[in-house]
């Protein structure tokens, strides 16, 4: 007779050292799987790169025509105004440079040929003084003039020449008043050439002397003129200079008007496109509604042009949907919602499909014992999110009011959240749901409505639409969640 | 490669890395899951699906406790997942079964037909019993892993030891009278 044994022991001994190997084609497949996967994982953040890339091209493209464009006052003052102011000014300076060098070399080159030919004369013998300054006349007008005035009065060479240095002087103060030092300076180097060389020929004749002396006053006047000219130039300078503080204050003053800020408030509105619960599959088709909740933040943007605008802030946003249908049990945790993250309880409460808890005989079948069933038991997930928005805005009708349309999109940084039932009158919190992603984003677009209350303030309407990307960590969840707000809020420009 | 050098790689999803840890634990998971599967076929479904969750969960494994334990619970999970929820269990009132005579005559039974008459248990009396018999969990553990109460857990094993001991002696009486 052979002896017994527990059946368990059996089991146990026959079992101890069981192995057994799986055929290759189960390894086949788990690489395709996870080939898959990255595939899919690849794909994501790729798209997401390209959208980012995408973003930043617009944004450069648009502001790079906007700083490049010099056409467009609006678009880049600094650079243009800059430059409108100057470039006459710099014309004209250039001008009077030109004309005032022409004019000197004219008029130092006649004094130089003055002296030259009254030396030759000198030598010659002929002491035809009228003729140098008719010479000397010829180019200028005016000094032509005043010269034959002279010579047709006085036939006197003194006073000859004392008219024409007179003239001399006054004409190339009257142009000296136009130069700036530089030409001033150059004007007196010709003037000590010219006293050089009237130097040197007023060592030989006596004749000359005048001549010398003629050019001895202008040279000695030349301070006075440069003092002049000093101060002509200092005018000019402080003249640029305030031009320039002028324009860089118009700058200022435009710049000013390309910032605004604005507080706003919005009701916003949770629902899904899609059927699915990101609580439970099994919620699925039960009823849900999207709950009314609260945005607030602050909102900066930036004029890129009449047209667009781009803008960013921070919101805080609260959303919440409910879902009905529901009975309540108590469970183990590992029995409960496997979206709720529980922490370290192990007795907990859990929702289930209205009529699937199952008693039999005061037992519960599936480990779930029976908690609520009133028909007023609910679910409710809510989220909050802070939200950093990237939206560019486009003026269609830019009056007293304003239409806008508005698009871009948020990125979402997820802060609470937590799934509660509440059932007869009681409430009990869940814990937070475990599939949510901490960073998501969303695709917004809406219509923007101004009212211009002053110039600098400005009440905004905008109803918008917002659908989230990547709201659940688990792509699986069908919940294809989007909210409705309609932000409202006063901007102020500064 | 160390162990720890091939959780490392496998954590950064290396392809290679992945191979080497199948390769090393193929066979053990693989046998886990031939016990816990009604049959060859489902135990490969199985066992591909709990590579796929270690491959994707490895990120999860803090060094605590051995790397093959790890890998176990995360198969016996997997398997568990699947056909816990399958409502198959209509059969009797699991409570009011008692079975006083489990013993069976010592005889060298083939380790084949134990794995056979196993895999052919009602999904939820196979996983209860292999996980109390064969992976030494307590009625309040698998209570817990199955989402039933411990009374469901006893009723169960009870059942299923008595499935069994009946096959068993069947086969026993087949073998003598040949």
């Amino acid at each position: 007779m052979k002896e017994k044994k527990h059946i368990d022991r059996l089991f146990e001994e026959s079992f101890k050292n069981f192995e057994v190997t799986p055929s290759p084609k189960v390894w086949e497949n788990i690489e395709a799987r996870l080939k898959e996967k990255k595939k899919e994982r690849k794909v994501m953040p790729l798209w997401l790169r390209l959208a980012g890339i995408a973003a930043m091209l617009a944004l450069l493209v648009t502001l790079g025509n906007a700083f490049l464009n010099e056409d467009n006052n609006q678009l880049a003052p600094l650079v243009n105004q800059d430059s409108k102011d100057i470039a006459p000014e710099k014309e004209n300076t250039d001008r009077i440079f030109e004309n005032t060098e022409k004019e000197k070399t004219l008029t130092s080159e006649d004094k130089i040929e003055k002296v030259r030919n009254s030396a030759e004369k000198n030598e010659n013998g002929n002491y035809a003084k009228d003729e140098v300054s008719k010479d000397n006349s010829s180019k200028t007008d005016e000094l032509q003039k005043k010269a034959k005035s002279g010579i047709a009065s006085n036939s006197d060479k003194k006073s000859v020449n004392n008219k024409d240095n007179n003239s001399v002087v006054s004409v190339t103060s009257e142009v000296k008043k136009n130069t700036s030092n530089k030409n001033v300076l150059e004007f007196s180097n010709y003037s000590k050439e010219e006293k050089g060389i009237s130097g040197n020929f007023s060592d030989k004749e006596g004749a000359i002397l005048k001549t010398t002396n003629n050019s001895e006053v202008i040279a000695s006047e030349n301070p006075l003129e440069v003092f002049d000219a000093n101060d002509n130039k200092k005018s000019l300078l402080e003249e640029v200079e305030n031009r320039k503080e002028e324009s860089i204050a118009e700058v200022v003053k435009n710049d000013s008007k390309r910032w605004d800020i604005a507080p706003n408030f919005a009701p916003v509105y949770y629902g899904s496109l899609s059927e699915g619960s990101s609580i439970d599959p099994t919620f699925a088709d039960n009823p849900q509604s999207g709950n009314i909740n609260a945005s607030y933040g602050l909102q900066v943007s930036y004029v890129i042009n009449k047209k667009l605008s781009i803008r960013s802030g921070i919101n805080n946003l609260d959303l919440s949907y409910s879902t009905g249908g529901i009975e309540l049990g108590t469970t183990s945790a590992r029995g409960a919602l496997q979206s709720v993250n529980y922490g370290d309880e192990t007795i907990v409460t859990t929702a289930l499909d209205r009529g699937s808890i199952k008693v039999e005989d005061n037992f519960a079948k599936d480990g779930i014992l029976p908690k609520s069933v009133a028909a007023d038991s609910r679910i409710f997930q809510n989220i909050n999110y802070f939200e950093v928005p990237l939206e560019l805005k486009y003026a269609v009708l830019d009056k007293k009011f304003g239409i806008n349309f508005i698009g871009g999109f948020s990125t979402l940084f997820l802060g609470d959240n937590e799934i509660l039932v509440t059932s007869d009158g009681f409430e009990d919190v869940l814990g937070e749901a475990n599939n949510l992603t901490n960073v998501s984003f969303t695709t917004n677009v809406g219509l923007g409505f101004d009212y211009h209350i002053s110039k600098r303030f400005t009440f905004n309407v905008e109803p918008m639409f917002k659908y989230q990307l990547n709201p659940y960590t688990d792509s699986s969840v069908d919940f294809k969640p989007y909210y409705v707000g309609v932000y409202s809020g006063l901007s102020f420009k500064f | 490669m160390t162990l720890e050098k091939l959780i490392l790689q496998c954590k950064k999803q290396d392809a290679k890395a992945q191979g080497d840890l199948y390769r090393r634990y193929a066979n053990v998971l693989f046998s886990i899951c031939v016990r816990y599967s009604p049959n060859y076929a489902e135990a490969e479904d199985n066992l591909q699906d709990a590579f796929l969750i270690i491959f994707e969960k490895i990120e999860q494994y803090k060094e605590i406790g051995s790397f093959e334990g790890w890998l176990k619970r995360v198969t016996v999970n997997t398997v568990l997942q699947k056909y816990r929820k399958q409502k198959v269990f209509k059969l009797q009132y699991e409570e009011a079964i008692e079975e006083p005579d489990i013993e069976i005559e010592e005889d060298n039974v083939p380790l084949d037909f134990l794995l056979k008459i196993v895999q052919e248990l009602p999904d939820r009396y196979r996983l209860v019993f292999t996980l109390y018999v064969l992976d030494d969990y307590s009625h309040k553990e698998i209570a817990e892993m199955m989402e039933i109460s411990d009374g469901t857990s006893k009723s169960n094993l009870a059942r299923a030891r008595s499935i069994l001991k009946n096959k068993v002696e069947h086969y026993q009486l087949k073998r003598h009278a040949l």
